[in-house]
Protein backbone atom coordinates (compact mmCIF):
# COMPACT_ATOMS: atom_id res chain seq x y z
CA UNK A 1 0.00 0.00 0.00
CA UNK A 2 1.36 3.34 -1.41
CA UNK A 3 1.56 5.87 1.16
CA UNK A 4 -0.91 8.31 0.33
CA UNK A 5 -3.52 5.26 -0.14
CA UNK A 6 -2.35 4.41 3.33
CA UNK A 7 -3.14 7.91 5.11
CA UNK A 8 -6.51 8.19 3.04
CA UNK A 9 -7.94 4.17 4.46
CA UNK A 10 -6.71 4.93 7.51
CA UNK A 11 -8.06 9.17 8.02
CA UNK A 12 -11.42 7.74 6.10
CA UNK A 13 -12.11 4.74 7.98
CA UNK A 14 -11.80 6.80 11.34
CA UNK A 15 -13.98 9.54 9.61
CA UNK A 16 -16.70 6.85 8.58
CA UNK A 17 -16.74 5.44 12.01
CA UNK A 18 -17.23 8.99 13.81
CA UNK A 19 -19.53 9.72 10.84
CA UNK A 20 -21.80 6.65 11.13
CA UNK A 21 -21.64 6.96 15.05
CA UNK A 22 -22.65 10.54 14.83
CA UNK A 23 -25.45 9.63 12.82
CA UNK A 24 -26.95 7.02 15.26
CA UNK A 25 -26.81 9.28 18.07
CA UNK A 26 -28.38 12.23 15.77
CA UNK A 27 -31.58 10.09 14.57
CA UNK A 28 -32.12 8.27 17.87
CA UNK A 29 -31.21 5.18 16.53
CA UNK A 30 -28.07 5.41 19.55
CA UNK A 31 -28.43 7.29 23.11
CA UNK A 32 -25.37 7.76 25.17
CA UNK A 33 -26.95 6.00 27.58
CA UNK A 34 -26.77 2.75 25.35
CA UNK A 35 -23.60 3.57 25.90
CA UNK A 36 -23.40 3.09 29.73
CA UNK A 37 -22.50 6.40 31.32
CA UNK A 38 -21.23 9.30 29.27
CA UNK A 39 -17.78 9.16 31.21
CA UNK A 40 -17.50 5.21 30.47
CA UNK A 41 -18.41 6.07 26.94
CA UNK A 42 -15.32 8.37 26.68
CA UNK A 43 -12.68 5.95 28.05
CA UNK A 44 -13.88 3.41 25.85
CA UNK A 45 -13.57 5.13 23.50
CA UNK A 46 -10.18 6.53 24.09
CA UNK A 47 -9.01 3.07 24.54
CA UNK A 48 -10.09 2.57 20.59
CA UNK A 49 -8.41 5.11 19.89
CA UNK A 50 -4.81 4.00 21.90
CA UNK A 51 -5.11 0.50 20.20
CA UNK A 52 -6.11 2.35 16.56
CA UNK A 53 -2.78 4.61 17.45
CA UNK A 54 -1.17 1.68 18.26
CA UNK A 55 -1.98 -0.57 15.03
CA UNK A 56 -1.36 2.52 12.65
CA UNK A 57 2.03 2.88 14.06
CA UNK A 58 2.95 -0.72 14.27
CA UNK A 59 1.89 -0.71 10.49
CA UNK A 60 3.83 1.79 9.61
CA UNK A 61 7.46 0.60 11.68
CA UNK A 62 7.26 -2.31 10.32
CA UNK A 63 6.69 -2.14 6.78
CA UNK A 64 10.04 -0.69 5.77
CA UNK A 65 9.37 2.98 6.08
CA UNK A 66 10.30 3.92 9.56
CA UNK A 67 13.53 5.98 8.45
CA UNK A 68 14.99 6.82 11.76
CA UNK A 69 12.84 9.89 12.50
CA UNK A 70 13.95 10.35 16.50
CA UNK A 71 15.05 13.53 14.18
CA UNK A 72 14.66 16.02 17.64
CA UNK A 73 16.95 13.95 19.19
CA UNK A 74 19.44 13.85 16.66
CA UNK A 75 19.72 17.08 15.59
CA UNK A 76 19.58 19.32 19.02
CA UNK B 1 15.21 8.20 23.57
CA UNK B 2 11.67 6.07 23.73
CA UNK B 3 13.08 3.17 21.77
CA UNK B 4 15.70 2.78 24.39
CA UNK B 5 15.62 0.44 27.03
CA UNK B 6 17.81 2.70 29.28
CA UNK B 7 15.01 5.18 29.23
CA UNK B 8 12.35 2.77 30.57
CA UNK B 9 14.90 1.43 33.19
CA UNK B 10 15.40 4.91 34.27
CA UNK B 11 11.65 5.87 34.06
CA UNK B 12 10.41 2.56 35.72
CA UNK B 13 13.23 3.88 38.63
CA UNK B 14 12.14 6.72 39.27
CA UNK B 15 8.50 5.58 39.51
CA UNK B 16 9.20 3.44 42.20
CA UNK B 17 11.67 5.79 43.92
CA UNK B 18 9.48 8.78 43.83
CA UNK B 19 6.39 7.25 44.84
CA UNK B 20 8.34 4.96 47.97
CA UNK B 21 9.58 8.73 48.65
CA UNK B 22 6.79 10.97 50.13
CA UNK B 23 6.41 14.42 49.45
CA UNK B 24 6.86 15.56 52.33
CA UNK B 25 10.48 15.05 51.80
CA UNK B 26 11.35 16.83 48.67
CA UNK B 27 14.99 17.09 48.97
CA UNK B 28 15.20 13.33 49.04
CA UNK B 29 12.85 12.76 45.81
CA UNK B 30 15.19 15.43 44.27
CA UNK B 31 18.82 13.46 44.39
CA UNK B 32 16.81 10.56 43.66
CA UNK B 33 15.41 12.28 40.58
CA UNK B 34 19.04 13.38 40.09
CA UNK B 35 20.76 10.60 40.70
CA UNK B 36 18.48 8.38 38.51
CA UNK B 37 18.94 11.33 35.75
CA UNK B 38 22.68 11.34 35.38
CA UNK B 39 22.43 7.53 35.32
CA UNK B 40 20.44 7.66 32.52
CA UNK B 41 22.21 10.47 30.78
CA UNK B 42 25.42 8.44 30.97
CA UNK B 43 23.39 5.73 29.70
CA UNK B 44 22.27 7.50 26.58
CA UNK B 45 26.15 7.39 25.70
CA UNK B 46 27.43 10.99 26.83
CA UNK B 47 31.08 10.86 27.25
CA UNK B 48 32.88 10.78 30.52
CA UNK B 49 34.39 14.11 29.44
CA UNK B 50 30.91 15.58 28.90
CA UNK B 51 29.48 14.07 31.98
CA UNK B 52 32.42 15.29 33.58
CA UNK B 53 31.47 18.60 32.21
CA UNK B 54 28.02 18.73 32.92
CA UNK B 55 28.67 17.52 36.85
CA UNK B 56 31.01 20.57 36.85
CA UNK B 57 28.66 23.06 35.28
CA UNK B 58 25.25 21.62 37.53
CA UNK B 59 27.95 22.05 40.79
CA UNK B 60 28.32 25.84 39.67
CA UNK B 61 24.77 26.62 39.19
CA UNK B 62 23.45 24.90 42.24
CA UNK B 63 26.74 26.85 44.17
CA UNK B 64 25.84 30.28 42.49
CA UNK B 65 21.83 29.89 42.82
CA UNK B 66 22.34 29.26 46.39
CA UNK B 67 24.89 32.30 46.88
CA UNK B 68 22.86 34.80 45.03
CA UNK B 69 20.82 37.45 47.01
CA UNK B 70 18.70 39.53 45.20
CA UNK B 71 19.63 42.68 44.12
CA UNK B 72 18.10 46.29 43.70
CA UNK B 73 18.35 48.00 40.42
CA UNK B 74 19.09 46.34 36.46
CA UNK B 75 22.20 44.85 37.78
CA UNK B 76 20.92 41.52 37.76
CA UNK B 77 21.35 40.57 34.10
CA UNK B 78 25.26 41.34 34.11
CA UNK B 79 25.60 39.40 37.03
CA UNK B 80 23.77 36.38 36.04
CA UNK B 81 25.40 36.73 33.09
CA UNK B 82 28.68 36.62 34.80
CA UNK B 83 28.11 33.60 36.48
CA UNK B 84 26.87 31.73 34.04
CA UNK B 85 30.26 32.47 31.64
CA UNK B 86 32.38 30.08 32.76
CA UNK B 87 29.49 26.94 32.05
CA UNK B 88 29.16 28.90 28.49
CA UNK B 89 33.02 29.07 28.38
CA UNK B 90 33.73 25.15 29.41
CA UNK B 91 30.66 23.96 27.32
CA UNK B 92 32.23 26.31 24.15
CA UNK B 93 35.61 24.26 24.74
CA UNK B 94 34.04 21.02 24.63
CA UNK B 95 31.95 21.89 21.13
CA UNK B 96 34.67 23.14 19.92
CA UNK B 97 37.20 20.52 20.76
CA UNK B 98 34.34 18.00 19.62
CA UNK B 99 32.43 18.67 17.20
CA UNK B 100 33.33 19.81 13.00
CA UNK B 101 34.17 23.36 12.81
CA UNK B 102 32.68 25.04 9.98
CA UNK B 103 33.05 29.46 9.16
CA UNK B 104 30.84 30.11 11.93
CA UNK B 105 32.62 27.77 14.34
CA UNK B 106 33.63 30.76 16.91
CA UNK B 107 30.40 30.88 17.90
CA UNK B 108 29.74 27.45 18.60
CA UNK B 109 29.35 28.55 22.42
CA UNK B 110 26.02 30.14 21.69
CA UNK B 111 24.35 26.56 20.84
CA UNK B 112 25.13 25.66 24.50
CA UNK B 113 21.98 24.20 25.48
CA UNK B 114 19.02 23.79 27.10
CA UNK B 115 20.93 23.47 30.39
CA UNK B 116 22.62 26.92 29.53
CA UNK B 117 19.22 29.05 29.43
CA UNK B 118 17.67 26.88 32.46
CA UNK B 119 20.81 27.62 34.96
CA UNK B 120 20.66 31.54 33.18
CA UNK B 121 17.26 31.98 34.26
CA UNK B 122 17.78 30.45 37.59
CA UNK B 123 20.00 32.57 38.81
CA UNK B 124 18.77 35.44 37.08
CA UNK B 125 15.57 34.73 38.77
CA UNK B 126 17.21 34.53 41.87
CA UNK B 127 18.78 37.67 41.62
CA UNK B 128 15.30 39.45 40.90
CA UNK B 129 14.24 37.90 43.81
CA UNK B 130 11.37 35.41 42.02
CA UNK B 131 13.24 32.65 43.41
CA UNK B 132 13.11 32.92 46.99
CA UNK B 133 15.82 30.07 47.87
CA UNK B 134 17.18 27.57 45.89
CA UNK B 135 18.52 24.24 47.29
CA UNK B 136 21.74 22.68 45.73
CA UNK B 137 19.76 19.48 45.41
CA UNK B 138 16.62 21.07 44.10
CA UNK B 139 18.85 22.38 41.25
CA UNK B 140 20.61 19.25 40.29
CA UNK B 141 17.53 17.79 39.76
CA UNK B 142 15.58 20.73 38.31
CA UNK B 143 19.02 20.49 35.87
CA UNK B 144 19.17 16.75 35.13
CA UNK B 145 15.99 16.14 34.67
CA UNK B 146 16.09 13.49 32.12
CA UNK B 147 13.25 13.53 30.03
CA UNK B 148 13.28 16.81 29.01
CA UNK B 149 17.17 17.34 29.67
CA UNK B 150 17.52 16.45 25.61
CA UNK B 151 14.58 18.72 24.25
CA UNK B 152 12.45 19.96 26.70
CA UNK B 153 10.13 21.63 27.20
CA UNK B 154 12.11 23.33 29.64
CA UNK B 155 10.17 24.31 33.35
CA UNK B 156 10.95 27.14 35.24
CA UNK B 157 12.46 26.36 38.45
CA UNK B 158 9.18 27.15 39.95
CA UNK B 159 7.45 25.52 38.45
CA UNK B 160 9.86 22.49 38.66
CA UNK B 161 10.20 22.89 42.39
CA UNK B 162 6.13 22.75 42.77
CA UNK B 163 5.41 20.08 41.37
CA UNK B 164 8.40 17.71 43.62
CA UNK B 165 6.63 19.26 46.49
CA UNK B 166 3.19 18.32 45.62
CA UNK B 167 3.47 16.20 42.84
CA UNK B 168 -0.09 15.23 41.02
CA UNK B 169 -0.90 11.12 42.26
CA UNK B 170 -2.73 10.07 38.68
CA UNK B 171 -4.86 7.46 39.30
CA UNK B 172 -7.51 5.21 37.72
CA UNK B 173 -8.86 7.35 34.53
CA UNK B 174 -5.86 9.37 34.54
CA UNK B 175 -3.64 6.33 33.32
CA UNK B 176 -6.09 6.20 30.01
CA UNK B 177 -5.37 9.83 29.50
CA UNK B 178 -1.65 9.38 29.94
CA UNK B 179 -1.14 6.42 27.70
CA UNK B 180 -3.48 8.21 24.77
CA UNK B 181 -1.20 11.06 25.14
CA UNK B 182 1.71 9.06 25.30
CA UNK B 183 0.59 6.63 21.95
CA UNK B 184 -0.62 10.46 20.01
CA UNK B 185 2.93 11.17 20.14
CA UNK B 186 4.03 8.09 19.19
CA UNK B 187 1.82 7.76 16.32
CA UNK B 188 2.87 11.40 15.42
CA UNK B 189 6.94 10.63 15.45
CA UNK B 190 6.88 6.87 14.17
CA UNK B 191 4.21 7.00 11.74
CA UNK B 192 2.72 10.18 10.25
CA UNK B 193 6.72 12.21 10.60
CA UNK B 194 8.08 8.87 8.79
CA UNK B 195 5.42 9.06 6.37
CA UNK B 196 6.07 12.42 5.50
CA UNK B 197 9.33 12.84 5.57
CA UNK B 198 10.61 11.15 2.19
CA UNK B 199 8.53 13.84 0.79
CA UNK B 200 10.13 16.66 2.60
CA UNK B 201 13.33 18.86 2.86
CA UNK B 202 15.05 15.86 4.35
CA UNK B 203 14.64 13.86 0.92
CA UNK B 204 16.45 17.22 -0.60
CA UNK B 205 19.51 17.60 1.65
CA UNK B 206 21.55 16.08 -0.89
CA UNK B 207 20.19 16.09 -4.20
CA UNK B 208 22.25 18.09 -7.08
CA UNK B 209 19.43 19.96 -8.46
CA UNK B 210 16.15 21.43 -6.86
CA UNK B 211 13.37 22.94 -8.61
CA UNK B 212 11.40 25.66 -7.10
CA UNK B 213 8.10 23.29 -6.86
CA UNK B 214 10.37 20.54 -5.08
CA UNK B 215 11.79 22.95 -2.22
CA UNK B 216 8.10 24.52 -1.70
CA UNK B 217 6.14 21.27 -1.65
CA UNK B 218 9.31 20.06 0.33
CA UNK B 219 8.76 22.82 2.66
CA UNK B 220 5.19 22.79 3.20
CA UNK B 221 5.74 19.02 3.97
CA UNK B 222 8.48 19.46 6.44
CA UNK B 223 6.31 21.73 8.73
CA UNK B 224 4.23 18.75 9.44
CA UNK B 225 7.03 16.55 9.69
CA UNK B 226 8.89 18.60 11.85
CA UNK B 227 5.82 19.50 14.14
CA UNK B 228 4.97 16.08 14.41
CA UNK B 229 8.80 15.34 15.10
CA UNK B 230 8.63 17.90 18.09
CA UNK B 231 4.95 17.82 19.53
CA UNK B 232 5.24 14.15 19.79
CA UNK B 233 8.01 13.90 21.20
CA UNK B 234 7.11 16.48 23.60
CA UNK B 235 3.93 14.69 24.01
CA UNK B 236 5.79 11.48 24.93
CA UNK B 237 8.10 13.41 27.60
CA UNK B 238 4.78 14.96 29.08
CA UNK B 239 2.60 11.71 29.82
CA UNK B 240 5.88 9.32 30.80
CA UNK B 241 6.21 12.59 33.49
CA UNK B 242 2.97 12.60 34.27
CA UNK B 243 2.74 8.71 35.13
CA UNK B 244 5.29 9.66 37.62
CA UNK B 245 4.15 12.34 39.15
CA UNK B 246 5.79 15.54 37.50
CA UNK B 247 3.76 17.97 35.65
CA UNK B 248 5.88 19.57 32.60
CA UNK B 249 4.45 22.47 30.94
CA UNK B 250 3.08 22.09 27.46
CA UNK B 251 5.36 23.55 24.30
CA UNK B 252 2.77 23.72 21.38
CA UNK B 253 -0.86 25.58 21.05
CA UNK B 254 -1.45 24.52 17.40
CA UNK B 255 0.83 26.36 15.97
CA UNK B 256 -0.33 26.48 12.51
CA UNK B 257 -3.14 27.93 13.10
CA UNK B 258 -1.68 31.39 14.29
CA UNK B 259 -2.90 34.41 12.63
CA UNK B 260 0.77 36.36 12.42
CA UNK B 261 4.04 35.32 13.58
CA UNK B 262 4.12 36.93 16.74
CA UNK B 263 1.05 34.82 17.62
CA UNK B 264 3.14 31.51 16.26
CA UNK B 265 5.81 32.42 18.67
CA UNK B 266 3.20 32.18 20.97
CA UNK B 267 2.27 28.75 20.26
CA UNK B 268 5.48 27.45 18.95
CA UNK B 269 7.91 25.80 21.32
CA UNK B 270 6.79 27.73 24.48
CA UNK B 271 8.92 27.28 26.70
CA UNK B 272 11.95 28.01 24.66
CA UNK B 273 10.01 31.56 23.34
CA UNK B 274 9.17 32.54 27.02
CA UNK B 275 12.98 32.05 28.23
CA UNK B 276 13.64 34.32 25.03
CA UNK B 277 11.10 37.07 25.61
CA UNK B 278 12.24 37.66 29.31
CA UNK B 279 15.80 36.85 29.02
CA UNK B 280 17.05 38.12 25.68
CA UNK B 281 13.65 40.71 24.42
CA UNK B 282 12.40 42.44 26.83
CA UNK B 283 15.78 43.29 28.41
CA UNK B 284 16.90 44.51 25.19
CA UNK B 285 14.25 46.20 24.41
CA UNK B 286 14.35 48.21 27.94
CA UNK B 287 17.85 49.06 27.47
CA UNK B 288 17.60 50.18 23.71
CA UNK B 289 14.40 52.16 24.75
CA UNK B 290 16.48 54.74 26.69
CA UNK B 291 19.07 55.00 24.15
CA UNK B 292 16.52 55.45 21.06
CA UNK B 293 13.65 57.00 22.45
CA UNK B 294 13.58 59.56 19.48
CA UNK B 295 13.42 56.18 17.17
CA UNK B 296 10.78 53.71 18.67
CA UNK B 297 10.37 51.90 15.82
CA UNK B 298 13.86 51.44 15.55
CA UNK B 299 13.62 49.82 19.28
CA UNK B 300 11.78 46.44 18.69
CA UNK B 301 13.53 45.86 15.30
CA UNK B 302 16.41 45.62 16.73
CA UNK B 303 14.91 43.66 19.82
CA UNK B 304 13.50 41.45 17.43
CA UNK B 305 17.15 41.10 15.31
CA UNK B 306 18.81 40.63 18.61
CA UNK B 307 16.56 38.15 19.90
CA UNK B 308 16.31 35.50 16.51
CA UNK B 309 20.13 35.97 16.38
CA UNK B 310 20.35 34.17 19.01
CA UNK B 311 17.81 31.70 18.66
CA UNK B 312 19.32 30.80 15.36
CA UNK B 313 22.45 29.90 16.46
CA UNK B 314 21.27 28.34 19.75
CA UNK B 315 19.85 25.67 17.23
CA UNK B 316 24.00 25.54 15.76
CA UNK B 317 26.43 27.89 14.68
CA UNK B 318 25.60 27.62 10.59
CA UNK B 319 24.64 30.08 8.01
CA UNK B 320 21.12 28.40 7.35
CA UNK B 321 20.35 28.94 11.20
CA UNK B 322 21.34 32.21 11.07
CA UNK B 323 19.31 32.77 7.90
CA UNK B 324 16.09 31.14 9.72
CA UNK B 325 16.89 33.56 12.73
CA UNK B 326 16.89 36.73 10.46
CA UNK B 327 13.64 35.58 8.65
CA UNK B 328 11.76 35.02 11.29
CA UNK B 329 12.50 38.29 12.77
CA UNK B 330 12.08 40.30 9.84
CA UNK B 331 8.90 38.62 9.60
CA UNK B 332 8.54 40.25 12.94
CA UNK B 333 9.52 43.66 12.23
CA UNK B 334 7.17 43.75 9.13
CA UNK B 335 4.20 42.85 11.38
CA UNK B 336 5.60 45.20 13.86
CA UNK B 337 5.44 47.89 10.89
CA UNK B 338 2.07 47.22 9.38
CA UNK B 339 -0.12 47.33 12.42
CA UNK B 340 1.87 50.84 13.34
CA UNK B 341 0.87 51.74 10.05
CA UNK B 342 -2.79 50.55 10.56
CA UNK B 343 -2.90 51.91 13.52
CA UNK B 344 -1.84 55.48 12.81
CA UNK B 345 -4.08 55.75 10.02
CA UNK B 346 -6.46 58.21 10.61
CA UNK B 347 -10.24 57.43 11.02
CA UNK B 348 -9.32 53.61 11.50
CA UNK B 349 -10.38 52.21 14.77
CA UNK B 350 -9.35 49.15 16.20
CA UNK B 351 -11.57 46.41 15.80
CA UNK B 352 -11.81 42.71 15.69
CA UNK B 353 -10.52 40.64 12.96
CA UNK B 354 -13.00 39.06 10.44
CA UNK B 355 -12.98 35.57 9.83
CA UNK B 356 -11.85 36.10 6.59
CA UNK B 357 -8.89 38.26 6.97
CA UNK B 358 -8.49 35.88 9.88
CA UNK B 359 -8.07 32.64 7.59
CA UNK B 360 -5.44 34.74 5.94
CA UNK B 361 -3.64 35.62 8.01
CA UNK B 362 -3.51 31.67 8.81
CA UNK B 363 -2.65 30.84 5.41
CA UNK B 364 0.26 33.82 5.16
CA UNK B 365 1.73 33.18 8.71
CA UNK B 366 2.35 29.31 7.58
CA UNK B 367 3.07 30.09 4.26
CA UNK B 368 5.78 32.25 5.87
CA UNK B 369 7.14 29.83 8.46
CA UNK B 370 7.02 27.02 5.84
CA UNK B 371 9.44 28.60 3.85
CA UNK B 372 11.88 29.46 6.66
CA UNK B 373 11.85 25.97 7.63
CA UNK B 374 14.02 25.68 4.10
CA UNK B 375 16.83 27.26 6.09
CA UNK B 376 16.74 25.70 9.08
CA UNK B 377 16.69 21.78 7.55
CA UNK B 378 19.03 22.62 4.61
CA UNK B 379 22.64 21.89 4.60
CA UNK B 380 24.74 25.04 4.11
CA UNK B 381 26.14 23.78 1.26
CA UNK B 382 23.13 23.14 -0.23
CA UNK B 383 21.33 26.84 0.49
CA UNK B 384 24.57 28.28 -1.87
CA UNK B 385 23.93 26.48 -4.35
CA UNK B 386 20.42 27.20 -4.17
CA UNK B 387 21.19 31.07 -4.38
CA UNK B 388 23.99 30.13 -6.97
CA UNK B 389 27.28 30.46 -4.93
CA UNK B 390 28.63 27.08 -4.62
Amino acid sequence: MSIPVFLIVFVGLVALGMAALGFALATGHARWEMLATRREAMVALKLVAILLLLLATLYVTNTGRYTGVDFIYGRF
Amino acid sequence: MFDTAWFWCALAGLFVALQAIPPERPRLRAAALGFISIGAIALAGMGWRALLLLAAAVAWTAFAAARAQPMRGHGSYGRALLLVLPILLAWGWGKIASAQQGPLGWLFFLGASFLLVKAFSLIRDRLDGKVREADPVMVAAYLLYFPTYFSGPMHDYGEFESTLRAPERPRGEDFVDIVLRFTLGLFKVYALAALLAPLSLDALQNVATISPRQLVFGALVYSFVLYFNFSGYTDMVIAASRAIGIKVPENFDRPYLAPSIREFWRRWHITFSRALTAHIFIPTARALSRRLSGVPLMVPAIAYLVTFLFAGFWHGATLGFLLWGLWHAAGLIAQDLWQRLRRAKPGTVPRAQTGIARAFGIGLTFAYVSLGWVFFALPDAQLLKLAGLH
